[in-house]
């Protein structure tokens, strides 16, 4: 339980980092603002969990050092 | 089979006018190289018109746009246009791009048991992003280029005789050239927050069915 408050924690600091002029479209689910985003987050519902899932795969990518071929 | 290339471009929400916009430049391709392209657009873009177009002109090439889930993609206002059990056959002898969220989970898979040549699309949602001031003009925008071009590849490279395998492994290149860019360029922390949906969509995006089928 403590790891996921703290994985949440840690995407909703890297979506703040999000322009504020930008939108994200997430297929039928709709298209969402940073805050909006952020909020879906603290809420854990189903996009929530999408944008969760979405930070994580990159930050794995990144460790894994999959973009320098 | 003609040379026909299908393409579908509902246009009712923000996500579908960007994708219909940024599908004008394939339409533009193709009918570079000498193809006759179907365009649904807007309300043109029904089962009803879909189906009888498959029919009619039995193209070789569908390009289908538009919101979906794991089993079927949609037209206008939601109307859906293909169901994995239901009309997947449709695409029977056909190579299929569908630019559309977790089509290629069930439908792609099922549109290959039926006969489809190959499958592109995406077994997870395709998320891009965008900015709010070029909603009113989609094309112009650069940050939803970084994702809609790498798309547009697959489309140019079969157009231009490469297989099915050929163009996904494009499109997954440029994804990762664009990642690349704004990783080692100096580019605004504005461009780089579209990583990590970049890196979303190359790795999602698959090819099934015949890796070496072409036009």
């Amino acid at each position: 339980m403590e790891i996921e408050q703290e994985i949440k924690n840690l995407v909703i600091a890297r979506l703040k980092t999000l322009p504020e002029d930008k939108s994200v479209s997430v297929g039928s689910e709709g298209d969402f603002t940073k805050d909006e985003l952020i909020q879906h987050v603290e809420d854990n519902d189903e996009i929530g969990k999408k944008v969760i899932e979405v930070e994580m795969n990159f930050l794995h990518a990144i460790k894994e050092g999959l973009f320098h071929e | 089979m003609s040379k026909d290339v299908l393409v579908t471009r509902p246009e009712y929400d923000y996500t579908t006018r960007y994708i219909s916009a940024w599908s004008q430049k394939i339409i533009i391709f193709a009918e570079s190289k000498g193809n006759l392209v179907i365009d649904l657009l807007k309300d043109r873009a029904t089962k009803k018109e879909f189906e009888s177009v498959v029919h009619k002109k039995n193209p070789s090439f569908v390009i289908i746009n538009g919101h979906g889930n794991d089993q079927s993609v949609c037209g206008q206002d939601g109307d859906v246009l293909i169901e994995a059990g239901v009309n997947d056959d449709i695409l029977n002898s056909r190579i299929v791009y569908a630019l559309s969220c977790r089509s290629a989970k069930i439908l792609g898979p099922e549109s290959i048991k039926s006969g489809a040549l190959a499958y592109i699309g995406y077994v997870e949602d395709f998320i891009f992003m965008y900015s709010n001031e070029k909603r009113g003009h989609p094309i112009d925008d650069k940050t939803a280029e970084l994702f809609l071009e790498p798309s547009n590849q697959i489309v140019i490279s079969l157009l231009k005789g490469h297989t099915a395998g050929e163009a996904h492994q494009g499109s997954k290149k440029f994804f990762l050239r664009n990642i690349q860019k704004l990783l080692t360029s100096e580019s605004s922390s504005i461009e780089s927050s579209a990583l990590r949906y970049l890196f979303w969509d190359m790795k999602y995006q698959v090819c099934l069915g015949d890796q070496s089928a072409t036009l």
